[in-house]
């Protein structure tokens, strides 16, 4: 069989460790955009750490505020150019840590803006480093006996934050097997249609691998999502409206 | 030309209005929160955005993304307001956002106070946020002045596609003043460097740290051209009585206005009083510098702030060429017999040279 072509959005190879999470959510953003035939229609807003790759990678128009203000950034792009759609890919750390003021302010308001949050349970553009999602007991740079709640509090469910509040669309992925990426596909496309339409904020979470910080090959990386950290969370939609 | 009664503030938000101002985003803090209400009702009137950010930090990014996308976009603050800007305004200069940022400055140190202060100088001057960067900095020390610096702020942010600070006080922002009103300016924000979507087959636009998308060394070659040039063609200054100048005050902002006062009544006192008021901060005036004759006995600042803070401009602009002290009045205005008190002193030789901090 032949490989399937990147949609032409996607200009060159990106800039990802192999097994990166990150690159398959980009080719997945990529593909929606054009399918639904929005590229020129559409204004990213970067965070700032491993997810801003995408920029070297995608013929998209993108503005890039400091790291996770994209709350702040999306709500005012929409303001300002109402026809263009307003999206970000976001990290975990981004998203939930040094923005979680933006992103919940922004979800509160139910701004009509498009949140994709990246969550690999680590900082890893700066070596691994506890994230708000580290999972308990989870070694990291910043957690070298491991995350224990005693200390460094629970891992963060946005699910648990956002689930009362008035918005369009709350939904958690993943991109392990072939089934699930085409699963977050259709949440990618249903989160923007959500915008398309007017009906206010929407967030997606994609639980995404970084072998890299973890220690584990591309495909053990993967299993851990499947094994360890996805039955540890509520997984698909819990806000469509 | 229309005339208005208009407070400091208000005149400062209708002349960003008139100037093409779109879009304002801010964080309610006292003394400039009259600019925020203004704007709440004048931009939906001139189909514009006005958004109350819920802090500092996202409204200064919000400020950011609206210039990025084509908007002329102003944003104001004050005090610890500022502080919280800081790092946005960084990210403005290092992807050349031409936007405006007002501070009306409060005295005080952290939380400080409501009353007017000059103390903001260091950080609003000599960069503030991260990196090599000064903010094309205007001083305005009236209520017109307000108006117009903001009325014209926008298009001196374009011409070097670098951000422009008001920096207002607290007395110029609450004091009422008649006002001429300059006429609304069109400005289309289809803008080639604005993000608005890639066009077919064109390649995209990324408003980031521009040295990611060209060689470091070359920008940076480029930048420091360009900050150099600004310094050139951009110093604003009032003169007045210099050229045969015993003392000769150096103030901005409100300051400026009780120097003004201190020269001509010294001056009916037959005491050789000048001033040189700054209009622009950054670039700093130094031209104006080269006119003070050779017999000045020495050159005074006159500032709200308790460590003289543009003391230390004063020596580099004159070249340490005269004695220079400072008039520090912290959270108070100067007096005009204060002034002339202190000229006397510094004519007579009993004035102390202090080091600068």
């Amino acid at each position: 069989m032949a490989p399937k072509k990147a949609p032409e959005i996607m200009y060159c190879e990106n800039r990802f460790c192999a097994g990166c999470g990150h690159s398959i959510f980009d080719r997945i953003l990529g593909e929606v955009l054009t399918e639904m035939d929005i590229v020129g229609d559409t204004i990213m807003c970067s965070d700032i750490g491993c997810n801003h790759q995408f920029q070297f990678c995608m013929n998209v128009d993108t503005i890039v505020p400091p790291h996770g203000k994209m709350g702040a950034a999306l709500t005012a792009q929409k303001k300002v150019r109402p026809d263009k759609y307003a999206i970000t890919i976001a990290g975990d750390g981004g998203a939930y840590a040094i923005g979680l003021g933006e992103t919940m302010s922004a979800a509160t308001r139910n701004d009509n803006v498009t949140f994709f949050v990246m969550n690999n349970t680590v900082y890893a553009m700066t070596g691994g480093q506890m994230a708000p999602t580290t999972q308990p007991g989870q070694k990291t740079a910043s957690t070298p006996a491991g995350r224990l709640a005693s200390m460094n509090g629970e891992d963060f469910d946005v699910f648990n934050v956002m689930r009362s509040l008035d918005i369009a669309y709350l939904a958690r992925t993943s991109i392990t097997n072939p089934a699930n990426i085409a699963r977050t596909k259709k949440m990618v496309r249903k989160a923007i249609e959500k915008q398309r339409d007017n009906k206010g904020f929407s967030l997606v979470e994609v639980l995404v691998p970084c072998p890299t910080n973890w220690g584990l090959s591309p495909v053990d990386a993967m299993k851990h999502i499947d094994n360890v950290i996805a039955p540890r969370y509520e997984m698909g939609e819990v806000i469509d409206k | 030309m229309e005339t208005m009664l208009i407070k400091g503030n208000e005149a400062l938000a209708e002349g960003a209005v008139r100037g093409g101002c779109r879009f304002y985003a801010g964080y309610p803090i006292t003394p400039q929160s009259e600019i925020l209400e203004w704007m709440a009702w004048r931009q939906p009137e001139v189909d514009g955005t006005f958004i109350q950010g819920e802090s500092e930090i996202a409204s200064v990014n919000m400020t950011f993304a609206a210039r990025a996308l084509g908007a002329r976009a102003l944003t104001s603050t004050s005090g610890p307001g500022f502080s919280l800007y800081q790092e946005g305004i960084a990210y403005w200069v290092s992807a050349g956002m031409p936007a405006v940022v007002a501070c009306v400055q409060r005295f005080g140190i952290g939380d400080g106070f409501i009353g007017a202060g000059q103390d903001n100088y260091w950080q609003a001057v000599k960069g503030g946020g991260n990196g090599d960067y000064h903010l094309i900095t205007l001083a305005p020390n009236s209520v017109q002045e307000n108006m117009d610096m903001a009325y014209e702020s926008f298009e001196l942010a374009e011409k070097w596609m670098h951000p422009v600070l008001i920096l207002s006080d607290a007395t110029i922002g609450q004091m009422v003043e008649p006002c001429s009103v300059p006429p609304m300016k069109e400005y289309d924000m289809d803008q080639p460097w604005a993000c608005k979507g890639v066009a077919p087959g064109e390649d995209h636009k990324v408003i980031t740290d521009i040295t990611y998308f060209e060689d470091l060394d070359e920008w940076n070659a480029g930048y420091i051209k360009k900050m150099r040039k600004i310094m050139d063609e951009e110093q604003r200054w009032e003169s007045i009585e210099v050229e045969d100048a015993d003392v000769v005050l150096v103030a901005y902002g409100i300051s400026s206005r009780v120097g003004e006062g201190a020269v001509r009544e010294a001056r009916k006192q037959g005491i050789k009083l000048g001033l040189i008021r700054p209009i622009t901060l950054w670039p700093y005036p130094r031209k104006a510098f080269a006119e003070i004759p050779d017999t000045c006995k020495g050159l005074v600042t006159i500032e709200m702030s308790m460590m003289g803070q543009m003391r230390e401009d004063v020596i580099i602009a004159s070249k340490s060429k005269f004695p220079t002290y400072a008039i520090a009045t912290a959270q108070r205005v100067a007096a005009v017999d204060q002034v002339i008190d202190f000229a006397r002193k510094v004519i007579s030789g009993e004035a102390e040279e202090e080091e600068v901090f």
